[in-house]
């Protein structure tokens, strides 16, 4: 009986040897979910012949962690936050712009607004949005007194209301309110918008980034704050257009995220060649037409889109920004969201 | 002759758990005093905050870190008696039966079921617009739906139901091994029904109960997924804390000093386990002892 | 008997508990829409999954040889382990006790964090094979609790008669410890295949690319709309073990009694 059982093993750690342990790879790519459709993928290997394996994360952090980990790709797509800290932790390959003919298409305006990698050296823009209120228009009434983050305080919607999950987005909102930035560094300002978050929780169900969408396509929630894109994704088609969104008065809090090629990369040209693939205006259409994604980075795409976005950059707030790098200080909003998980 | 064969029987085990135990641990409890990184990973320097972090208090006085801990036990034990007290006649009733490796099975095959997908089925039998709601509408029994989810209670129903067979499994296998016989003869001698299982099985399978409430309730004191889905804003246990911390805020130092403080609370119970194992041990040593002469 | 109606009772209406969710998925694998509002019966689904989805399969693959190679060594493993602890004596014994219980403590979390640092530390490149080793690594204690708590319930003496009656070793090993503790190996193995087929946290922090289990592949797909081909594949799985167990329940009979 020991024999057999030796066999059965050897035979099972052999089998497991031989199974394909990687899918051969000419490209790995890292990415967000729900950020490049099947179909854009299985033409980029078509036209160039270059395998993908394609990996997905639900967050920056995941993401990071990984990457930490040492888990090796090719290229991936973080936000502007993580972006410095990357290249100071030397995890980004310096891109050589001249190989991205693509980028010339960037949007003219953005490139004042970069703060994080003004000469785009390490990171190419691929997308960005905001966060906002999404709500049953037959359920909740806005007009342009009540458009403020001051609806998640309304008693009438108690219980109805779920957040994200996400301690930027979440501080975002309390920093806003209180009129102080979105990346602010003071201890006293986070306190006070942490406080304010704290107010708000009386009638927040839940901080949640999955259940959010389908609890609100049930009308069991009528207020949420979510990507637009994401929140709508769940929706049927006829609810579409009983469902409104509006962006706090007082500003939120924006994303932008990016195409990056870490440094421990295998396949450097197939990346290029792959960030090209993806700015083509017709490609990058096509990417932001499948999940509704605002564009807004690169012009030429406009007239190339199917579908109306969902929202135009441009009517955001302007006191809105971008999320920002606030390097050691995110201890303070780490410490600051516990809290406000804990608090009763 | 005799510790030869000990040695080889237990080389295996050892080299695993030197190898993929030890170091490992020891990766977490260096870690614990290193400092902050701050988006994720460590700094090598020496650095207590991550420890002091945990007596943190508030403004307002309260200690927010103490309070999960505390939170998470009084959930933890809640389900854990909850599960024992369901496990134990199951487990009773597939000893007695002649069937019992098909029971047993039974028990395991809804197991086969991803563990997410469980966990989101259970939304929809508890949602608000879920099915339960429905039974309860159409049989007049409510007017208006209720949530039943996002509460500690909707956590305690899908915790047990996620380890009930983590309790079953133990329990049987002891349970198995007793002889029966035994109830009869007390019986014989006139005690009840009740009291014979009371003082006569119960003692007996003390070994059984001990593993089945280790394997209980100690996965369940570091649960994540079920309270996340589960739970609403105000609840918040310890694995989700620790989760934030690896996964949202980076916090690797943190994550670990709170990991060796779930170590050295759990060490507790180990060091009781061992020391009941030893007694145990202790009566077969002598025989080895005897065996030897 | 009185009591066992009342233990009957319990364990049937646990096992109606544990089917529950299991009808839910049943009933919506048959829906003909993606949520979970009733449209109609549909087999279409049934038909998706096995023509539409072949990521669902690898992983699939995947996970299933994950579980084999990772039980069946920590079967070996353990169990070997565990008749040592319980019977023998030998130098690293408070060692080897105090340390096997390790990962039942630590979250997995923690466990799969500082296993993947530990990987990279080896310079391993992250895929089956290193979640085969991780998942080794949990699922031992398992089987060391659920063989010693069998043994645990013997007594010595039984090795002894053996001796007394001529057993040398290995005699003692196959044809008297082995079989006696045929249901605890049995649970320990149950136990490490199960936990292992459905382990998601650990696995999440040591797969590499296009080495996804089962878990990761449904867990990548949940955050979006679950394909309700999951549901159907969920059905199938399970309509299938049934199956296998009713065809070979003569067999599993036979094997349990001959212990």
């Amino acid at each position: 009986m020991k024999k057999s059982l030796f066999v059965l093993i050897t035979l099972l750690l052999i089998l497991s040897g031989c199974a394909p342990k990687s899918i051969s790879k000419d490209l790995s790519v890292f990415n967000w979910q729900d950020y490049i459709p099947e179909s854009v993928l299985t033409d980029f290997q078509a036209q160039t012949g270059i395998k993908v394996v394609y990996d997905t994360y639900g967050s920056n952090e995941d993401m990071y962690a990984k990457l930490l980990g040492g888990a090796n790709y090719d290229v991936v797509f973080p936000s502007t936050d993580f972006v410095p800290r990357m290249i100071q932790k030397d995890m980004l390959l310096k891109l050589d712009t001249t190989k991205i003919p693509e980028l010339a298409n960037l949007e003219p305006s953005l490139a004042s607004k970069n703060t994080w990698d003004p000469k785009d050296d390490f990171s190419i823009p691929y997308n960005i949005g905001s966060s906002a209120i999404v709500y049953w228009k037959d359920k909740v009434t806005v007009d342009e007194a009540s458009s403020s983050w001051s609806i998640l305080d309304n008693t009438a919607y108690a219980n109805r209301i779920m957040l994200m999950d996400d301690p930027r987005e979440i501080l975002g909102a309390g920093l806003k309110f209180n009129g102080f930035s979105a990346n602010s560094t003071s201890a006293d300002e986070i306190a006070k918008a942490k406080t304010t978050v704290i107010g708000w929780k009386k009638n927040i169900v839940k901080f949640d980034n999955d259940l959010i969408k389908s609890a609100f396509a049930k009308k069991e929630i009528w207020v949420a704050l979510n990507y637009p894109e994401n929140q709508f994704a769940e929706l049927e088609e006829a609810d579409k257009a009983n469902v409104g969104i509006f962006f706090p008065k007082e500003g939120g809090v924006m994303f932008l995220d990016v195409m990056a090629v870490l440094k421990s990369a295998k396949n450097v040209d197939n990346a290029y060649t792959f960030i090209n693939f993806i700015l083509k205006p017709e490609n990058l259409a096509k990417i932001y037409d499948e999940y509704g994604y605002s564009g807004g980075l690169y012009p030429k795409t406009m007239s190339l889109r199917k579908a109306a976005p969902r929202y135009d950059v441009a009517s955001l707030s302007k006191k809105s920004e971008v999320r920002g790098d606030v390097g050691e200080n995110l201890k303070l909003y780490d410490a600051a969201y516990d809290e406000i998980k804990v608090s009763k | 002759m005799k510790s030869r064969s000990g040695s080889l029987y237990s080389l295996p085990l050892t080299t695993w758990i030197s190898l993929f135990f030890l170091v490992p641990m020891l990766i977490v409890f260096v870690y614990s005093f290193l400092a902050r990184e701050t988006g994720g990973g460590v700094r090598w320097e020496f650095d207590l905050s991550a420890y002091a972090e945990i007596f943190r208090q508030t403004a307002s006085g309260s200690f927010i870190y103490l309070d999960i801990v505390g939170y998470t036990l009084i959930m933890a034990v809640s389900a854990t008696l909850l599960t024992i007290l369901i496990a134990l006649p199951c487990a009773y009733y597939i000893a007695r039966s002649k069937n019992n490796t098909l029971l047993l099975f039974l028990v395991i095959i809804p197991f086969w079921v991803n563990f997410m997908i469980r966990i989101y089925a259970w939304v929809a039998i508890l949602g608000q617009s879920g099915i339960l709601n429905e039974s309860l509408l159409a049989m007049g029994v409510l007017k208006e739906p209720i949530q039943f989810l996002f509460n500690d209670y909707a956590v305690l129903v899908v915790l047990v139901y996620t380890n009930l067979p983590f309790a079953i499994l133990p329990l049987f296998t002891t349970i198995e091994k007793f002889d029966f016989g035994l109830l009869e003869a007390a019986r014989d001698l006139g005690a009840s029904h009740n009291r014979s299982l009371w003082s006569v099985l119960l003692p007996n399978i003390r070994g059984g109960l001990v593993t089945a409430v280790l394997f209980t309730f100690i996965p369940i004191f570091g649960t994540f997924a079920v309270p996340d889905v589960m739970g609403n804003s105000n609840v918040f246990m310890l694995g989700q804390l620790i989760t934030s911390k690896l996964k949202f805020t980076g916090d690797y130092p943190m994550a670990c000093s709170l990991s060796v403080l779930i170590l050295l609370l759990s060490a507790a119970g180990l060091v009781v386990y061992t020391v009941y194992n030893n007694r145990q041990e202790q009566q077969h040593q002598v025989v080895i002892a005897e065996d030897e002469l | 008997m009185t009591k066992l109606t009342l233990s009957r009772s319990i364990f049937w209406t646990t096992i109606a508990f544990l089917f529950l969710p299991l009808v839910v998925l049943m009933i919506f694998s048959f829906n003909d829409g993606r949520t979970m509002v009733w449209k109609g019966f549909s087999w279409r689904w049934y038909e998706s999954l096995f023509t539409n989805q072949p990521r669902l399969w690898m992983a699939v693959s995947n996970t299933l040889i994950v579980a084999f190679t990772a039980s069946t060594v920590a079967t070996v493993i353990g169990t070997l382990g565990a008749i040592a602890i319980n019977w023998y004596r030998f130098k690293a014994k408070t060692y080897v006790r105090a340390m096997s219980f390790l990962p039942l403590i630590l979250p997995e979390i923690i466990i799969g964090v500082s296993l993947l640092i530990f990987f990279r530390m080896l310079g391993l490149e992250l895929n089956l094979f290193t979640i085969i080793l991780a998942h080794i690594s949990f699922t031992i204690p398992f089987v060391l609790l659920m063989v010693m708590a069998r043994l645990g319930e013997f007594d010595y003496s039984i090795i002894e008669a053996a001796r007394d009656l001529g057993a040398n070793e290995n005699q003692t090993l196959t044809k008297v410890i082995l079989p006696i503790s045929v249901p605890g190996i049995l649970a320990g193995f149950i136990t490490a295949f199960t936990l292992s087929l459905e382990d998601f946290v650990v696995t999440f922090f040591v797969t590499g690319s296009g080495s996804d289990t089962l878990p990761i592949f449904i867990y990548n797909q949940i955050k979006r709309k679950l394909p309700p081909e999951i549901n159907a594949f969920s059905v199938v799985l399970v309509g299938v073990t049934v199956l296998i167990l009713f065809l070979a329940r003569r067999s599993i009979k036979y094997f349990v009694q001959r212990s």
